[in-house]
């Protein structure tokens, strides 16, 4: 083995270290939800952000809280409504005195700006607020007033939705749900870990979280990391697997079964195909390998696609879920 | 071991593994096409079924297979390896992406990748046994086809053990014999192979070389034709002959018990009567045999050569035998009184006993051994079971009886055309032209095949009387002891007052018994259907000559079980009724006008007109054959009886528009 190949094996150690530790010490905090906390902590390595959906009081707050604690990094908050303006967001120019008396226009950063933002329910404001917060997502930058302001990096949105109050709502366009890494799906706490959130959150004994790296080590691990998971490699037959599954997934193509071209609208875009990829060479290193197989993107596959699959009315009023096509369609293609 | 070196023996492994799993998938089509392929030389399928089954196994090969037999004979790649030994060592791909990806010399960050990836594919090389991570097992097409494969070898050695026949039914079709010759043909052929395990050898050897020849000649010319004629006449001699070595295999457990009741319960004087009886009356029925075919071929011979003439009636006496030898020509056809018989046996031999004496004191009624050996040879075509009289030895020694005799052996006069004795239609037939000659051969082989059939049928009745036999026999015997025992004192009584001047009436009245009993002890079984029918038909000729008065109009023609049942009853009422009508002492006169048995003479007669149809028109056709279907297909067009073109189409005309409509009464006067 020589020296690259050592320093390869030493980077992915440390990747899982970071990893299990940072997991582990989110699970002192969240009561079960072991799949949200990885796949949470997958989109941050990966380079993405997340879209979590789930009844309130699951906790979200508190995981995207607790992941800015640990990881040391700067975290705002925003409360999505109606009425919230894009300004509201990314800031805006305000008149200000200097010491020597003149009058000037500074930006004033708005929330946006931070490593970590969490946009609870981001489908309350308006369609205009909610494109502004989509563009920095995918620039990483905000532009006010001619100005374009770089946002902080490592930057990481987790938005969320509640999908039992829609009256009033603005549910995200299909293009800007397309930028989330994951969209992940809260599920509620069983018996056992219901008993044990009671347990943690009423009782006299508080949990304070210490981030796990300094702020200046942190953002270079986090970006060290997103290049050791590009660097992972994926063989050609498992890319054409891939492949066959965003096309089996798009209805109207040849390959896609018959139930896809029943129940979908739309299907997948090639955004979708780097967010399955992407993830699954995170999920490969999570199991100490430096190649994807077939099982990683299979488990990558329903959180980064089911928001990406538009049903249409039948599906709809059939009660099929995206969860279900992409199921059926990964039992029908050739792995 | 390296990961890559891994990867090359498992490519060597698996391509062992698919040959093995192509040569499994193609057994069981090799296998099916090969009995297929046997099958049809053997004759046993057509053609086309044998195409059929190419076809169908070829479709469901391809089916099966789909692309596993494609592949099986192309070697493995790199990639194909390392997948089977991700999944056996459950590496995660990681032999795939070995495999798969190619390093770029230029690229160290993926040499470094790849390298991270040997040394962990290292690990699992160490562990790696190719027993156990790559056994060999057999794809689901390859299970199916050695399932199927284990019946296709039973049916392709069953096939390859299987006697060839002698003449296929191809090459019999595919010759260019006629039609009619050719179904018969193929029946022959046929009835060989069924019966090629029970028919000896040198009737079956017979056949074969019949059927050989018809096959191999391309054209019927007459001397073959005569050739062939004369082997089937062999070999129907020597089927008769068969026959009779059958029958007297069959006869002695029925008569064992016959001549053990005569040796117990008759008393010393009657033991040589009983076994001159069995002698004479086993003799006695093939005289009788012989004598209603001479009887019948003399009538319709001298019939003929008279030209026609109206045919004189025989006395009563010899009608109501011939009646009785009717009705035990058909009881015996039925072949359900066999039981009865036996039961009867008893009884019956009491009576023979009285009668036999009788027989032996006019004497001559029975003939030479020699002459009677060779009436019991006819007895395979048909066996005629009138009574033995006087009357009709005398007849029958007045006949020439150089054409009948051998007319009666071989049962052929008729099939070929009455050709051998009669010189008329004898030259006619040497002046023939071929197709008689072939129709006549036809008949020759429809008639052995039918020879053949009976024997079959006699064999199978044999086995069956034979359990039966064994089966009954001790209850059989203490019944006939006790109905023995009786019957003689009751038939002892009636003997002495009778026995000092017996009418010949009388004596021809229990003649059917005679018969009856001779026959069941002679010819245990019922005959084959075609035998007896053969053997009715001269029955039912003497039948019609002797009741020249019967009215049709009073007394339709029974047919079947009906006439069966009346003549049975005729028989019984022999021995009740008849004595009641009239004195049995009164000898009845031979009178042409005379009414039929039962009838007064004072009842007025109508007189019937007999008509022969001529000898070379008559045809018989025991099915319809091509050729005669095709003499009742309507060969014209169907036409309609009334064409449309015919019918003037127009509009109907209503009534009421021609009648004048009355105005109403109250228009009447503006109208007018």
């Amino acid at each position: 083995m020589d020296v690259n190949s050592r320093e390869v094996s030493q980077q992915v150690a440390a990747f899982l270290e970071i990893f299990t530790h940072t997991e582990r010490e989110l699970s002192r905090v969240i009561v079960g939800m072991r799949d949200t906390v990885r796949f949470t902590l997958v989109a941050i390595f990966a380079g993405g952000h997340v879209l979590l959906e789930g009844a309130p009081g699951l906790g979200k707050t508190m995981l995207v809280k607790s992941l800015a604690q640990l990881l040391g990094l700067s975290f705002h908050r925003i409360q999505f409504t109606s009425d919230l303006m894009p300004s509201d967001i990314t800031g805006t120019q305000v008149l200000a005195e200097d010491p020597q008396g003149r009058r000037t226009f500074i930006f004033k950063e708005g929330p946006i700006f931070a490593n970590v933002v969490l946009a609870d329910e981001v489908n309350r404001a308006g369609p205009k607020t909610q494109s502004a917060l989509l563009e920095a997502m995918e620039e990483k930058q905000v532009s006010v007033l001619g100005t374009t302001y770089p946002l902080p990096q490592p930057f990481f949105v987790l938005a969320t939705q509640n999908p039992i109050e829609l009256e009033g709502t603005y549910p995200l366009p299909e293009a800007q749900l397309d930028r989330f890494l994951f969209k992940i799906i809260l599920a509620s706490p069983n018996h056992a870990e219901l008993k044990e959130i009671l347990a943690r959150t009423t009782g006299s004994t508080s949990v304070s979280l210490q981030p796990i790296l300094d702020q200046k080590e942190i953002v270079d691990t986090i970006f060290a990391m997103r290049g050791l998971v590009r660097r992972v490699l994926i063989a050609p037959p498992l890319e054409d697997v891939l492949v066959g599954l965003i096309f089996a997934l798009s209805p109207g193509n040849n390959r896609a079964p018959d139930m896809v071209n029943e129940y979908l609208r739309f299907g997948p875009g090639p955004r979708g195909a780097q967010s399955v990829l992407l993830a699954a060479k995170v999920l490969a290193l999570l199991d100490n390998r430096v190649n994807v197989s077939v099982q990683d993107i299979k488990a990558a596959i329903i959180p980064a696609l089911r928001h990406r699959l538009i049903l249409n009315y039948q599906a709809e009023a059939e009660g099929i879920t995206t969860d279900f096509i992409i199921e059926e369609v990964m039992k029908e293609v050739r792995t | 071991m390296t990961p890559l070196e891994l990867i090359s023996l498992a490519r060597g492994r698996i391509r062992v593994r698919r040959l093995l799993n192509g040569l499994a998938i193609l057994s069981a089509p090799i296998l099916a096409l090969s009995v297929a392929l046997l099958a049809w030389q053997a004759a046993l399928v057509p053609l086309w079924l044998a195409a059929t089954v190419l076809l169908i196994v070829l479709g469901l090969l391809a089916a099966l297979t789909k692309d596993h037999l494609l592949i099986a004979f192309l070697p493995p790649t790199s990639l194909e390896a390392a997948k089977e030994l991700d999944s056996s060592l459950q590496s995660k791909d990681r032999f795939s992406t070995l495999a798969a990806t190619e390093p770029h010399p230029r690229n160290p960050e993926q040499l470094a990748v790849i390298a991270v990836i040997q040394d962990q594919l290292s690990r699992f090389a160490t562990r790696f046994s190719p027993v156990e991570h790559l056994p060999f097992r057999f794809v689901i097409p390859a299970k199916y086809s050695l399932g199927c494969s284990p019946p296709l070898i039973i049916l392709l050695v069953l096939l390859l053990l299987r006697e060839p026949p002698a003449v296929s039914s191809l090459a019999i079709i595919n010759s260019a014999l006629p039609q009619k010759i050719k179904e018969e043909l193929q029946d022959l052929t046929e009835r060989i192979e069924e019966r090629k395990q029970t028919l000896p050898r040198e009737i079956k050897q017979s056949l074969e070389g019949i059927a050989e020849k018809l096959v191999d000649s391309n054209e019927l010319s007459p001397e073959l034709v005569d050739e062939l004629t004369q082997e089937i006449s062999a070999v129907e001699k020597l089927i008769d002959e068969h026959i009779e070595e059958r029958r007297e295999q069959d006869r002695p457990p029925n008569k064992q018990p016959q001549s053990s009741y005569s040796s117990l319960s008759a008393p010393s004087l009657s033991q040589p009567q009983s076994s001159s009886y069995s002698q004479s009356a086993s003799d006695g029925s093939a005289q009788q045999s012989s004598q209603a075919r001479s009887d019948y071929q003399h009538s319709s011979a001298s019939s003929k050569q008279d030209g026609g003439a109206e045919h004189q009636p025989q006395p009563a006496s010899q009608s109501s035998q011939k009646d009785a030898s009717a009705t035990q020509q058909q009881e015996e056809q039925t072949g359900a009184k066999q039981n009865e018989n036996q039961q009867k046996q008893g009884k019956a031999q009491q009576e023979q006993e009285g009668e036999e004496g009788k027989e032996q004191n006019k004497g001559g009624s029975t003939k030479g051994k020699e002459e009677q050996k060779d009436k019991q040879e006819t007895v395979g075509v048909g066996e005629g079971r009138s009574k033995q009289g006087k009357a009709s030895d005398e007849e029958q020694k007045s006949e020439p009886q150089g054409g009948e005799s051998e007319e009666a052996k071989s049962g052929e006069a008729k099939n070929r055309g009455q050709g051998q004795n009669q010189p008329h239609s004898g030259n006619k037939q040497e002046s023939g032209n071929q197709q008689q000659k072939e129709e006549a051969l036809a008949k020759s082989l429809e008639q052995l095949n039918k020879k053949l059939d009976s024997t079959k049928q006699q064999e199978q009745k044999g086995d069956q009387q034979q359990q039966q036999a064994e089966a009954g026999q001790a209850k059989e015997t203490q019944s006939k002891d006790e109905q023995g025992e009786e019957k003689r004192g009751e038939k002892q009584e009636k003997q002495q007052p009778s026995s000092a001047a017996k009418p010949p009436s009388a004596q021809q009245q229990s003649g059917p018994k005679n018969d009856q009993q001779a026959d069941g002890q002679s010819k245990p079984e019922g005959q084959p259907a075609e035998k007896q029918q053969e053997a009715k038909k001269p029955g039912e000729a003497s039948q019609n000559k002797q009741e020249p008065g019967q009215q049709p109009d009073s007394a339709p023609p029974p047919t079947g079980n009906q006439e069966l049942g009346s003549k049975q009853s005729e028989l019984q009422q022999g021995k009740t009724q008849r004595p009641l009508d009239g004195p049995p002492s009164s000898p009845k006169r031979f009178d042409p006008f005379a009414a039929e048995d039962g009838k007064s003479a004072d009842e007025p007669l109508n007189a019937t007109e007999r008509v022969r149809v001529p000898m070379e028109d008559e045809k018989i056709t025991g099915h319809l054959g091509a050729e005669e279907k095709q003499l009742y297909r309507n060969k014209q067009e169907a036409k309609a009886r009334i064409a449309i073109s015919d019918v003037e189409l127009k509009k109907p005309e209503s009534e009421l528009s021609k009648e004048k409509q009355p105005l109403p009464v109250e228009y009447l006067e503006v109208l007018r």
